[in-house]
């Protein structure tokens, strides 16, 4: 993938562009927020990453003008930790998705994989089918092997969200947030309890274990 | 000290005081021109008519009729200011006993005479030329109008001194008076200037503009004082608290350093070393977010929220985890209660309640978890029956960091519930805790529009 990255700290900047070079994207980044519009207005990217403090122009603002402009690179907002109403603010003027600094790389990576497929498989759709697994959205029924899974309606919505977003990896937080909608992350295992119920309930006399733990990253809908 | 800078209360009540006497010295000039110009056409009319019926008895008896009713008159009226002069044509005095010159026909303002006596006088006079070529003049005193005009010139004068005085003294008055009062908020501003931050302005309800005004410095004040307690708060219990893990994180990190590790031995120590850093952040960041929450700014993003559904969905997350572990857990939620919040610092307020309730009592417990509503409040109670906290520690564990020292070795940062405590602070409520005998039940009424609805614009 091409990716623009506006951050103007040198240190996390240089912990990106290396990280995201090492598993194979291409990048380019932007010191200030004017040099950020230039790149984003000239070239083509399959996602930007925007720090929401920038001299000069400010991430927000940057964005605001490029959806006020037509380009629909998908955008990924980084906030400080300590700006709450920030965040609401980036989803409102355009950001595909936020993250709060400090974070992990392997979360930036999964949240950047999947906002940059987007569309997934469009809401209206009837059902989902990744290999031996199929959803009835309508219905709300799940089924693998043709055979019908009993599952809760929280297990669903995640069997959901993991089929989605089918050969990218689905992280602790991208979890709690679409299937709780949470924004935090309790001290309780939620996600590993939740997957591993899920995980027991789909796998019930199959040799395939459906769902792949990503060490250190999170989960995968087996897909292959 | 007397300031008498104009901006001054004092010195814009003398201002006013001024504007007052001026006033009253125009009033004064307006009444006294009028009055006296009555006065003049009164005396005027009057000599008018006196010389009208003289002439009528000239006309009927000749100057001799007019010089006997000019005598008689003057023996009749003693007193009552009026003066005739009748000359014949040669100038030789006929009748009349003021003693003047004759004047030339017409009105005259000023005739001076002079009283037998010697005293000096003033009238007004009119001089009518006779066919026979004679001359009448009737004189009439001035000296009421002269007494008038000074009576009203005094009684005037007496206003703008009274008006003077009185204006430059309640000036003086409400001066101090505010000034006092001033003196006040200055000494506590001062007070807290100089360290004694629970100082506070002093009421008095005599006076309702500035005891409004003293309340309001008071709550800004309180409002500042816990702003403040809560940063020096936050950094003491940071300097406490992150020694421990910083430690530990050296420690391995040395330990590491110190021994001969193989590429894995090496991964190994790394990922404890990272592990202890990620414990460090969460650390912080729940700090920071605590403190960001006690600003309240979040009540600017508040929306429209579904408390019902936010709680289903907490206990719905946390339900296996805690079951798991060997707890029961009731729910009794209310549906469709909507309130002014936001739902991500609710759910993480109803989580912290949860996990702390079952982080505190020993397996086997129950938790309740109930949402219901009034007309105008959420009520929402997490409730256990476990050992519960004495109630004299409600208010200490509420603050950061604070644990029981039974829970010393529980895992936890120590701000769970203190988390709470500020969600609950920024949507307008509080968060109680209650001793259930047996166990502790913490509940908060959260109304259900927020009191001071703002949306940033956006």
């Amino acid at each position: 993938m091409k990716i623009l990255i506006a951050e103007d700290d040198e240190e996390t900047a240089g912990f990106l562009t290396q990280g995201l070079r090492e598993v194979g994207h291409v990048v380019s980044r932007a010191a200030s927020g004017n040099d950020a519009l230039f790149l984003a207005t000239s070239e083509t990217f399959d996602v930007m990453v925007l720090d929401r403090m920038l001299p000069g122009l400010d991430g927000l603002s940057v964005l605001k003008m490029l959806r006020a402009g037509g380009v629909r690179t998908p955008a990924l907002m980084l906030t400080a930790v300590s700006r709450i109403v920030d965040r609401v603010e980036a989803l409102e003027n355009g950001a595909d998705d936020y993250l709060i600094k400090p974070f992990a790389f392997s979360e930036l990576h999964a949240r950047l994989n999947v906002i940059a497929r987007r569309p997934t498989p469009p809401e209206t759709e009837r059902s989902l089918n990744v290999m031996d697994l199929e959803l009835d959205l309508q219905k709300r029924i799940a089924r693998r092997g043709g055979r019908r899974l009993d599952l809760q309606p929280r297990e669903f919505t995640m069997l959901e969200a993991l089929m989605r977003n089918a050969h990218r990896v689905m992280t602790r937080t991208m979890l709690l947030e679409q299937v709780w909608d949470f924004d935090f992350d309790p001290r309780t295992n939620i996600v590993e309890t939740h997957i591993s119920r899920l995980r027991a309930k789909l796998n019930a006399g199959f040799e395939e274990d459906a769902i792949i733990t990503v060490r250190g990253s999170g989960y995968m809908i087996r897909s292959e | 000290m007397i300031r008498a800078l104009p901006r001054s209360t004092s010195g814009l009540v003398v201002l006013v005081a001024i504007v007052l006497a001026v006033t009253t010295i125009l009033l004064g000039f307006v009444v006294y021109t009028v009055s006296h110009e009555a006065l003049e056409q009164q005396l005027d009319h009057r000599i008018a008519v006196e010389t009208k019926g003289l002439l009528t008895l000239h006309s009927q008896g000749g100057l001799d009729a007019l010089a006997a009713g000019i005598a008689q008159r003057e023996a009749a009226a003693r007193g009552d200011g009026m003066g005739y002069i009748l000359d014949d044509a040669q100038g030789r005095r006929l009748a009349g006993a003021l003693r003047a010159r004759t004047p030339q026909p017409g009105w005259l303002e000023f005739l001076h005479s002079e009283q037998p006596n010697g005293e000096q006088r003033t009238s007004q006079a009119l001089t009518t030329v006779l066919p026979e070529g004679a001359r009448l003049v009737v004189a009439a005193d001035r000296a009421p109008i002269g007494e008038i005009d000074l009576a009203i010139l005094g009684v005037f004068a007496a206003a703008f001194s009274l008006m003077l005085i009185a204006g430059v003294g309640s000036a003086w008055l409400l001066g101090s008076v505010t000034r006092r009062r001033l003196a006040r908020i200055n000494a506590a501003a001062e007070a807290i200037i100089d360290g004694d931050l629970a100082r506070r302005v002093p009421r008095d309800p005599t006076s309702n503009e500035f005891d409004d005004m003293a309340a309001t410095l008071n709550r800004m004040l309180d409002r500042n004082e816990a702003l403040l307690e809560n940063l020096q708060q936050v950094s003491s219990d940071i300097a406490h608290d992150m020694r421990t893990p910083l430690a530990r994180l050296r420690n391995v990190l040395d330990a590491a350093l110190r021994q001969d590790l193989d590429a894995e031995q090496a991964r190994n120590a790394l990922t404890r070393a990272s592990n202890h850093a990620e414990d460090l952040l969460d650390l912080f960041a729940a700090l920071l977010r605590i403190s960001e929450i006690e600003t309240f700014q979040i009540r600017t993003a508040f929306q429209a929220t579904n408390l019902s559904e936010v709680a289903e969905r907490c206990i719905d997350a946390l339900r296996p985890d805690v079951e798991a572990d060997g707890y029961r857990m009731v729910a009794d939620i209310a549906p469709g209660v909507m309130l002014d919040g936001d739902k991500h610092l609710l759910s993480q307020l109803i989580v912290n309640l949860i996990e702390n309730a079952a982080r505190h009592t020993p397996p086997g417990s129950t938790i309740t978890v109930s949402l219901g509503a009034t007309a105008s409040h959420a009520l929402l109670s997490i409730a256990d029956d476990g050992p519960g906290i004495p109630p004299d520690k409600h208010a200490f564990v509420l603050r950061r960091f604070s644990r029981l020292e039974q829970s010393r070795n529980t895992p936890g940062n120590g701000l769970g519930l203190s988390l709470a405590a500020a969600v609950a602070r920024a949507h307008f409520s509080e968060l109680r805790l209650q001793d259930r005998a047996p166990g502790l039940e913490a509940s908060l009424s959260i109304p259900l529009r927020a009191p001071i609805r703002q949306r940033s614009g956006d």
